[in-house]
């Protein structure tokens, strides 16, 4: 119904586990539970689109301390934390962290699906991005040395004139880099540009 | 000296010349007295031989005979006396009684032979014709008349030498008396003169050292360190002064000199001036009396007056000596000297109630008085720097208008005196002149005619505090004693602010700390059951939606649990289980309550009451009440919960203390021990009564008291506390008023622990 994405779902709880992998079963979530901290961090490396419901309070290692971890692999995944007992320090630390969201239990499934929708939303939108970014910067790697000197100077807010003076050639053949920088990085026009540079950089 | 060898050798000769004419003299004398005699002797040689030649009578006869032979030897002895004293006779003499002169015998010689003829003859009257019987009596006169010339010749040259010898003796004295004059002119005057130009040049000496000495008492007198005058007692004026008098009161010599006693003081000395004076004249003397004189200028003197009478020999005070000693700088040390002590009392009593007061706003206001009081000050401004670090409160202010205290607030500007001790260690002086902004940031100050001022900062453990500020015209600038003066106050003021702030902030913590500790048992108790709790209602809520979703779309059922397909009854069964879950926990948690933990610490009963005693001392209680205790140092340690026994203990030596407070005696006494059943026994004695009832028959817990000011912790919680350590608790009536008795386990209770606790 939702589509392609994964839930994680970590709680030590057992019965909550299973209650709510079971109503995100319903709403047509995939789910995949966890009781512990370490047993999602050992499973958790091809992720693709997904987010993670978290139980803050869990003996040995909890939720702030799993995001942290998560942060260190460079893993992004949107966290939504559950808690028992909304205690503002606990969601200020978490939201700090980066969380996506903050529930507190029990919660109602309206809430919780909307929320982990939009997660997953906000994650599909990265991944897309990403994907570009990447392929930008593949597109940036094929440029000649000389295209990338245009480029260089062209993303630094240079004219063609400039460009032209600094390189020690002619505006035409300037503008004749410049069309093939467009090309190949598919750029409709200077911002674009500019901000594809940005984005890989 | 010449004259002198001169005088003695004319005196010997003289005398030579003298003594010789004197021995002539009574040679002559002699000799007529000789020549005198033997006429004598001869005439009775004629008498006697005549009676003998008529007395018939044999004893006359006999009688005449002898006496005839005594005058015959008497006659002898002076011829001898004459021949053999005189040797050599004149040729008259000779002629007289020699004649001839050169004849061997002389007649008087043959005379006494023919008388020693006589006499040889027999005794009878028939000598009438013996022949030399004749012959003596027909020389008789002869003889007699020889003898009388010889006499008178004796007597003649004994004349001529007397008169040769008057002569000479007079011409002696003239020679004598010409040499003493010529001795006294020529010796005696000299001498004379030599000793007057002696005595001259000696008295020109004495004289001179006289005037030098006079001089130089002069110059003592006008140079003397002390004001000497002399006064006229009879009209009391001045009759004669020293320099010194005339350079220190600013006059000339002259001008003083006339001036009347009484108008050289101050008219508030003067009549202790005339008193000292009637002293004076009573008395003779006046010793040390303090008094002050003015100057020509007007500058005012301290003098001590001294003074001593002269007086004629009727006893009346011709003149008095007095002396002024300045004393001005000696008074000026002596008021140096009280200012400082002024100040330190007042810094020692200030000091004093910086350590008792318990609220800064009098202290302030005290301390500015102080300043006021004590140093030459118009102005006083205590002020307190607010919580943006940029504005002053006005705390205390005297010489300003009182409605400025606490409602004005000023901002600091760097440059003004405030803005700059507030970055400076030292008081900072600052006058209008200095700095034409120095006034910033206090108008209230601008025309009241304060021209300088100094500021010291009051400074806090927490830094910048306030600052002491004060004002006064041109006439007083600080000196470096007031500039220390009021730096001492602010620090002073700065730690009596530090100690008032943490005292004020122990008692509102040592408030809330009951409350404070009952929250936070409480918090704590909540978080974890509203976490375990919500575990479940978590679940359950999740079990009832999918149950709703399930029920609403019953086609659409994808929801499985480990590839096994979940239906209804699988959900509820979950529900259900989930909802005694719950309960269970709601149990436990009544269970723990109830039971407290396991004891694993060793806990020393004693540590605990100190620190509970420590922190009542803090109370507001502490003042009124006396806490003793004793404590038996060989108190085994119990294993009990720290927490939970700290509570009990604190909470009921609050009770005693607040009791022994409200009962006015203000007794409290705790102990502990050792009990009969080897429990460690707790006995807090205190005059306080009907503290505990609510600790020994428990009312209904009520954990959330509306008292927030603090009973503590309930007392049925304490109850229960000791209840949970199998602890027993009594009452006892004591001297003091009530002892409440606490005994606590060794061991504590045995460890109960139902079901798995709390943590699932």
């Amino acid at each position: 119904m939702s589509g392609e994405g994964t839930v994680y779902v970590v709680d030590d709880d057992i019965a909550v586990l299973e209650s709510i992998t079971i109503l995100l079963n319903t709403a047509g979530f995939k789910t995949r539970g966890y009781t512990s901290s370490d047993t999602f961090l050992e499973e958790c490396r091809q992720l693709g689109n997904a987010c993670l419901l978290l139980d803050i309070m869990m003996p040995e290692m909890d939720g702030l301390e799993l995001q942290h971890r998560l942060k260190a692999r460079s893993i992004n995944l949107p966290i939504i934390f559950m808690t028992g007992h909304g205690k503002v320090k606990m969601a200020v630390e978490a939201m700090k962290a980066g969380a996506f969201d903050f529930l507190e239990k029990p919660f109602n499934d309206v809430v919780l699906i909307d929320c982990i929708r939009a997660a997953l939303e906000k994650q599909a939108e990265a991944l897309r991005s990403q994907v570009e970014i990447e392929r930008n910067a593949e597109a940036i790697s094929q440029l000649t040395k000389r295209e990338h000197q245009v480029f260089e100077l062209l993303v630094d807010g240079n004219s063609n004139k400039s460009i032209a003076r600094k390189l020690g050639i002619s505006v035409r053949t300037t503008e004749v880099h410049r069309a093939n920088i467009m090309r190949k990085l598919n750029a409709k026009s200077l911002s674009h540009l500019v901000k594809t540079a940005l984005a890989v950089k | 000296m010449l004259a002198l060898v001169l005088l003695a050798l004319v005196t010997w000769i003289g005398y030579l010349v003298w003594s010789d004419n004197i021995e002539r003299l009574r040679n002559d004398a002699l000799k007529v007295n000789l020549a005198g005699r033997q006429r004598m002797l001869v005439e009775r040689v004629g008498t006697v031989t005549n009676a003998l030649a008529y007395v018939t009578d044999p004893a006359e006869r006999q009688r005449l005979r002898a006496q005839l032979i005594d005058t015959v030897g008497q006659l002898e002895h002076a011829r001898r006396l004459l021949l053999n004293d005189f040797g050599e006779l004149s040729a008259p003499l000779a002629e007289l009684y020699f004649n001839p002169p050169n004849a061997a015998n002389g007649w008087l010689d043959d005379y006494i032979e023919s008388i020693q003829a006589l006499l040889l003859l027999p005794d009878s009257a028939a000598i009438q014709l013996d022949p030399n019987f004749l012959f003596i009596q027909q020389n008789l006169v002869v003889m007699v008349d020889r003898l009388d010339r010889v006499a008178t010749h004796y007597q003649r040259e004994n004349e001529q030498d007397l008169l040769h010898s008057i002569h000479f003796d007079s011409l002696i004295r003239g020679i004598t008396l010409l040499m003493l004059l010529a001795t006294g002119f020529f010796i005696f005057r000299p001498m004379e003169k030599q000793i007057a130009k002696d005595r001259v040049v000696e008295l020109r000496a004495a004289n001179e050292a006289l005037s030098a000495s006079q001089q130089e008492l002069q110059l003592r007198y006008d140079n003397a360190p002390d004001m000497l005058l002399s006064l006229d007692p009879s009209t009391q004026t001045i009759t004669r002064c020293n320099a010194t008098a005339a350079t220190r009161l600013g006059y000339a010599k002259d001008e003083l000199i006339g001036m009347s006693r009484a108008d050289l003081y101050t008219p508030a000395c003067r009549d202790r001036a005339t008193e000292a004076f009637e002293n004076f004249l009573a008395n003779g003397r006046v010793d040390d009396v303090e008094l002050q004189v003015a100057c020509k200028d007007g500058t005012l003197i301290d003098v001590s007056l001294s003074a001593t009478a002269f007086r004629d020999p009727a006893g009346n005070i011709t003149y008095s000596d007095a002396v002024w000693r300045d004393i001005t700088r000696r008074k000026e040390a002596e008021a140096k000297i009280d200012k400082r002590t002024r100040q330190l009392t007042t810094l020692y009593l200030l000091g004093e109630q910086m350590l008792l007061s318990k609220e800064l706003g009098p202290l302030m206001h005290n301390t500015a008085f102080c300043v006021f009081d004590t140093l030459p000050v118009k102005r006083v401004v205590i002020c307190e720097l607010c919580a943006d670090g940029k504005n002053l409160t006005i705390r205390a202010a005297i010489g300003i208008p009182q409605n400025m205290v606490g409602a004005q607030s000023f901002s600091i500007d760097q440059r003004s005196l405030a803005g700059r001790a507030l970055v400076s260690d030292r008081p900072v002086h600052l006058s209008g002149k200095a700095s034409p902004s120095w006034l910033d940031g206090m108008d209230y100050l601008r025309d009241t005619g304060a021209t300088n001022g100094i500021a010291s900062l009051i400074k806090g453990s927490e830094g910048p505090f306030g600052l002491i500020m004060a004002f006064n015209d041109a006439s007083n600038v600080f000196n470096q004693d007031e500039v220390d003066y009021i730096q001492s106050l602010s620090n002073l003021l700065g730690v009596a602010a530090d100690r008032i702030r943490s005292e004020q902030r122990l008692h509102m913590l040592q408030q809330d700390l009951s409350v404070g500790t009952r929250d936070s048992a409480l918090g704590e108790l909540e978080t974890s059951l509203s976490h375990e709790l919500n575990q479940p209602l978590a679940a359950i809520m999740n079990y009832g939606q999918i149950c709703r979703r399930m029920l609403a779309a019953p086609d659409n059922m994808p929801a499985q649990v480990q590839g096994k397909p979940v239906d209804v009854a699988y959900l509820v069964d979950r529900i259900l289980g989930e909802t005694e879950r719950a309960s269970d926990i709601i149990k436990h948690m009544q269970e723990y309550v109830e039971l407290g933990d396991a004891y694993e610490t060793e806990l020393d009963i004693n540590e605990l009451i100190i620190d509970a005693v420590d922190l009542l001392k803090m109370s507001t209680y502490a003042a009124s009440v006396t806490i003793e205790s004793t404590l038996d140092s060989q108190l085994p340690k119990i294993k009990a919960d720290r927490i939970q026994i700290q509570q009990l203990l604190f909470n009921l030596l609050r009770r005693a203390m607040e009791g022994a407070a409200k009962s006015g005696r203000g007794q409290l006494k705790v102990s502990t021990r050792v009990n009969d059943k080897q429990m460690v026994e707790v006995i807090i004695d205190s005059s306080g009564t009907n503290c505990y009832d609510d600790f020994l028959e428990p009312q209904e817990y009520i954990p959330f008291s509306d008292k927030q000011e603090g009973i503590g912790v309930d007392m049925s919680v304490c109850r229960s506390i000791l209840e949970a350590h199998g602890g027993e608790a009594w009452q006892s009536s004591s001297n003091r008023g009530v002892a409440i008795h606490i005994a606590l386990l060794l061991e504590g209770k045995a460890y109960v622990r139902r079901g798995d606790g709390l943590c699932c």
